[in-house]
């Protein structure tokens, strides 16, 4: 999954989905290591939406409200 | 015309005697403030009107003064009891002595004031905006929207030189957990008369570029007591109402609930609890986050740890499998071989019957033995030979 184009909104989705499908026993065992591998890079994308400084989105929001 | 005219002093005389006579002692009146004036001596003139409710014009008006000893107690008074300033506009209950001057004219003395009749206006007027807005569908549409899941891109309203948005960003920027927002302030004056205006023009600026922005925060610090009714406007809660973003208030108030809070999205009393508002709903996530984190670990250690099991268990049973599997195959080549055995040869001999060859072959029909032939024939024990006599 691209992490590029994906709204915090829909990378929760996607973690709530990989863990129904585990906790349902859906997920195929070959997969398991893929699977915690795409959940462990969407939880680092969410963390940083919450505690890193994007300086661009900054910049952007103070010029419009001083505009 | 026989009677002497009378001098305007003494006509004026006349009339206030009249009026001691009528009114000799003080009563309550309402009216509208159409003028307050405070000298420099700490007096007040003020200019009371009641209007036509419907064309709103005037119908009766009356000159008034406060001096200044009653003055002085009664504005603070008012100001504590109902939040707002002695201000024109205002509905007002007053005691007052009608007094005539010769000079002067008529005018009231305003010996004490009701508060409480000012409220009780106010809230009528709220009533009044706020039914209209529930008339109109409004009144709940901001409430309908759903709170942004990270609400950091923050479009602040508020006066750039009051407390309030500085403790604000105080707030969000030092938060204990280490989230990042992006307040951004559109200034608006956030007392008097130009506050509907001001806080409209700023929504309209942060509506040019909505989707940067997750949420609206209206804010204003300062006084425990400090006159709200400039938010009590139609046009400023219609607007708010409709806004396309969550709107959230904190407009310091400590009595009545504003027009403005009651369409607001969520409404809470400062800018340091909106502050913290915003903190709670993103420490929400990150423990979202959190547990789906270990949730989806957890789950994955399970999966594995119970195929491990199955695993296990298989292996611990094989030898157990193997064993019957032999068991069970010996038995059945026991009953194999006593089928055989019934079935032999030898056995049938020894029960009387015979088997008759020809050339070593044995005879199943009359056709392989035409009389002459030699037959050999055995027996338990043994064979012996012979010839066939007749083939019937």
């Amino acid at each position: 999954m691209e992490n590029n184009n994906m709204t915090y909104a829909q990378a929760m989705e996607r973690l709530e989905v990989i863990m129904n499908d585990v906790q349902g026993g859906k997920m195929d065992i070959d997969r398991l290591a893929d699977v915690l591998k795409e959940a462990d890079e969407i939880i680092k994308f969410c963390k940083d939406k919450l505690y890193k400084v994007d300086e661009e989105v900054k910049a952007v929001l103070q010029n419009m409200a001083e505009e | 015309m026989n009677e002497e005219p009378l001098s305007l002093f003494v006509l004026n005389s006349l009339v206030r005697g009249t009026l001691a006579q009528s009114f000799p002692t003080a009563c309550w009146v309402v009216g509208e403030l159409s003028e307050v004036r405070e000298t420099a001596a700490g007096h007040c003139y003020i200019e009371l009107v009641e209007r036509d409710e419907a064309a709103n014009e005037p119908v009766a008006k009356a000159r008034g003064t406060i001096w200044a000893r009653i003055y002085s107690l009664l504005k603070p008074y008012f100001l504590e009891q109902t939040g707002t300033p002695f201000s024109v506009g205002l509905k007002v209950m007053l005691k007052v002595s009608v007094v005539f001057h010769e000079l002067y004219g008529y005018s009231l003395d305003v010996c004490d004031i009701e508060p409480s009749f000012t409220i009780g206006e106010a809230a009528r007027l709220r009533k009044t905006v706020l039914d209209r807005l529930a008339r109109e569908g409004v009144l709940e549409l901001n409430k309908e929207l759903p709170f942004p899941l990270l609400p950091q891109r923050v479009a602040v309203i508020s006066s750039s030189y009051a407390a309030g948005y500085g403790d604000f960003c105080d707030q969000l920027v030092h938060n204990p957990y280490g989230f990042v927002f992006y307040p951004a302030l559109f200034p608006a004056p956030m007392q008097g008369s130009k506050v509907e205006q001001g806080i409209i023009a700023a929504l309209d600026k942060i509506a040019q570029n909505i989707d940067s922005w997750d949420l609206v925060v209206i804010i204003r610090g300062g006084g425990a007591t400090s006159d709200l009714s400039c938010f009590d406007t139609y046009d400023l809660a219609n607007n708010c109402a409709q806004f396309p973003l969550p709107v959230v208030t904190g407009i310091g108030h400590r009595r009545d609930v504003s027009v403005l809070d009651a369409v607001a999205h969520t409404s809470v009393k400062t800018p340091t609890a909106a502050a913290e508002l915003l903190i709670h709903a993103m420490a929400a996530q990150a423990a979202a986050i959190d547990d789906a984190g270990r949730a989806i670990v957890t789950t994955v250690r399970d999966a594995l740890g119970a195929q491990k099991m199955r695993l296990n268990t298989l292996l611990q049973r094989l030898p157990v499998f193997t064993a019957l599997y032999f068991q069970k195959q010996e038995h059945k080549l026991a009953l194999y071989k006593q089928a055989l055995d019934a079935a032999s040869p030898s056995r049938v001999l020894a029960m009387g019957y015979s088997i008759t060859r020809v050339n070593g072959k044995a005879v199943h029909s009359l056709a392989d033995v035409p009389a002459g032939t030699r037959v050999e024939t055995t027996v338990e024990g043994g064979s012996f030979t012979s010839v066939v006599d007749e083939n019937k």
